[in-house]
């Protein structure tokens, strides 16, 4: 009879192998799916030859690439606590949204320096996505509702209620011609790109800042530690003398306000509007991240390249929709979706071999 | 501003029968899933994959209810078996593999869907499913209600049911008192999910009636379904009321706009805080002890069979 038997490993493998492994099985597994499901015309060698275009233009990806690194490190902050914030693009359009409606309704808010006025709505942003999460957390942490239904929830009452907003008559963010999006931010408040290339100093600046400050917070200050602690063994915090509700409640709001950060700069540095249905303009750069936390195993240093692996795959989504065509077979947007879920699934898998050997034995 | 009739209200419900259909098979499978211990968060991906399967043999196959159930159940019957497989052989994280797997069947929901929606196009006469008449809709009722009583008989009073509930409640007590855990979630996760796939086949069939991503893909709609069996305690009987419920919400959500003067985007946002506060209320309230989840319910469990 076979039987699978499953063995702890005396030392485990390191840890960077499970996240290659996953890629490169993940991707195997979206190329048979594509293969087939298309009818035969989405070739592997059109899915490689898509993820290998967004791999060698960094100039194609770079914007994606910072937004996701951006909400990596926010994802991370509280995946370390162990509290699985699945909500980050309920954050990412409640920060851009504040910022909008502010913007529009305080005029002092762009009147002076064009770089006070970018800092502020960072801030603005921070504090809106931190505010939006804060619900979550704290609904988590003091009364036990899972985060993850919660915060998934929440993105569908944040895209509903921007779609609301955005299309309120006779508001000031209100598009003038009555299309369905909110007018263009001012160019204060709009980051200059850099000459030859897609992105500008500012999106960097953000993302480094975002990086360098999450990594300080967590290594290097009493509530970074309690955090790890919650993700860890929470009784131990529990006895130490922390509120554990406290705890949770912040790290979901602290990853909600560097995504928002994230919000923030999608607007000033990619688009400088909202259109709707944000549900559907969106890029779903809030469950992107997830898949770039998991795969940079929670180390903030590989964040980066796991964004931007995860820029290239998301990338080639459109590539091969602009390749194949729509009409043609049927390749959309969702065709990033099959990407996410086969690598997560496989690195969901896999993370089991790390520590365990698994024999199937007869 | 006028107020809602008892009249209007007897429409409403009669005329949310097709959802309240859809709404409970999912929220009844769900709650069988996770009676077993499994978390199941793949339940919108579900749903979302097997909406779309239901109209791909709709347009495919003119209008095969058979299979238009049949397909969608059996795909979705795989994916819970996989999941139970997965998740009670090898140390793997219910919520990972659950988010992966919601991921991967909006991908494949994307896909598939597509090539029907073009060819539908083409049919100017063709709609997915049926228009069901009211006695259709009362009898909709009434055999989920029948469906609820033979859920309840099987997980309350069956050697079968108690097997899945010790499962759900410590696997490892369960192991040593004979009960085989994996059995148990493969037939847990079977019947849950063929009920989650009957769920979308019938929210594609007898509910909305049409295909694109905004309304399927996007719609959350599995996870409202999440919500109504969590705050109805995965009970067979009391997810009833919470599914009838959440179905009146839903499809009188764009009555509101016309009762209450608020735009159609806020009507659809208020299923969804209804169902964050619902959660709130079943986790804040004594329904938390009386209702309580599987203590077991999302924890890693498998049988190391030897360290090293």
């Amino acid at each position: 009879m076979v039987s699978i038997v499953v063995v702890r490993r005396v030392k485990p493998i390191p840890y960077f192998v499970v996240p290659i492994f996953a890629l490169v099985i993940g991707i195997v597994v979206s190329m048979a799916i594509l293969f087939f499901l298309t009818g035969y015309m989405v070739w592997p060698t059109d899915v490689l030859k898509s993820i290998w275009d967004g791999l060698t233009h960094p100039n194609v990806i770079a914007n994606i690439f910072l937004l996701l690194t951006i909400i990596g490190f926010s994802l991370a902050l509280s995946f370390k606590g162990g509290i699985y914030n699945i909500g980050g693009e309920g954050q990412f359009w409640i920060a851009a949204w504040v910022m909008v409606y502010l913007v529009f309704t305080t005029p002092y808010l762009t009147s002076g320096a064009p770089l006070v006025s970018k800092v502020l709505v960072l801030l603005i942003g921070f504090a809106a996505g931190f505010a939006w999460a804060l619900v979550a957390g704290l609904l988590r942490g003091f009364i036990g509702v899972d985060e993850v239904p919660l915060t998934l929830m929440m993105n569908y009452v944040a895209y509903y209620l921007i779609d609301w907003f955005v299309m309120i008559p006779g508001m000031p963010w209100r598009d003038v011609y009555g299309y369905a999006k909110t007018r263009s931010l001012p160019q204060s408040l709009q980051y200059s790109i850099l000459q030859g290339s897609t992105v500008s100093v500012e999106m960097i600046v953000v993302t480094i800042l975002a990086g360098v400050i999450v990594w300080l917070l967590l290594d290097y200050t009493k509530l970074g530690l309690t955090i790890k602690i919650h993700g860890s063994n929470v009784k131990l915090l529990r006895s130490a003398g922390y509120s554990v509700p406290l705890t949770a409640a912040v790290a979901l709001a602290l990853s909600g306000g560097f995504i928002g950060l994230a919000g923030v700069v999608y607007l000033c540095g990619v688009t400088p509007s909202i259109r709707i249905p944000v549900e559907t303009s969106t890029s779903g750069f809030g469950y992107l991240g997830i898949l770039v936390t998991w795969l940079s195993m929670l180390e903030l240093f590989a964040v980066p390249i796991a964004a931007y692996v995860v820029s290239s795959l998301y990338n080639a989504g459109f590539t091969l929709m602009a390749m194949k065509g729509m009409q043609q077979a049927g390749v959309t947007a969702g065709v990033t979706n099959v990407f996410i879920g086969s690598v997560l699934l496989m690195y969901a898998l896999l993370i089991t071999i790390s520590e365990y050997k698994i024999k199937i034995v007869w | 501003m006028s107020d809602p009739s008892i009249a209007t209200l007897a429409d409403l419900i009669i005329a949310s029968g097709g959802l309240f259909i859809a709404f409970y098979l999912m929220a009844l499978g769900h709650s069988v899933v996770e009676k077993s211990g499994i978390l199941n968060l793949a339940i919108d991906g579900t749903f979302a994959l097997t909406a779309t399967l239901a109209f791909f043999m709709d347009v495919y196959y003119n209008n095969n209810l058979l299979l238009s159930f049949l397909v969608p159940a059996v795909v979705a019957m795989l994916f819970g078996l996989f999941m139970a497989f997965t998740l009670t052989k090898f140390p793997v994280s219910h919520g990972a593999v659950g988010l992966s797997l919601m991921f991967l069947m909006y991908g494949l929901a994307s896909i598939i869907g597509y090539g029907p929606r073009i060819v539908q196009a083409s049919l100017p006469n063709f709609s997915p499913g049926v228009a069901l008449t009211v006695e259709e809709r009362v009898a909709g009722y009434l055999v989920m209600l029948v469906l609820g009583l033979i859920t309840y008989w099987l997980i309350e009073k069956t050697k079968l049911g108690v097997s899945i509930k010790a499962s759900g409640e410590d696997p490892a007590a369960a192991e040593s008192l004979g009960v085989n855990v994996l059995a148990s979630r493969l037939i847990a996760a079977a019947i849950g999910f063929a009920m989650i796939g009957l769920g979308g086949a019938a929210y594609m069939n007898f509910y909305v009636r049409l295909w694109d991503e905004r309304s399927i893909i996007l719609s959350g709609y599995g996870w409202l379904a999440f919500a109504v069996a969590l705050s109805g305690g995965r009970h067979p009987l009391v997810v009833l009321l919470t599914a009838f419920v959440f179905s009146i919400l839903v499809h009188s959500s764009l009555q509101f706009v016309a009762w209450f003067n608020i735009s159609r985007e806020l009507s659809y946002s208020l299923p969804f805080i209804v169902a964050i506060a619902a959660m709130t209320i079943y986790m804040a309230t004594p329904l938390r002890r009386i209702l309580a989840p599987p203590r077991s319910l999302g924890r890693i469990y498998f049988r190391e069979e030897r360290t090293v």
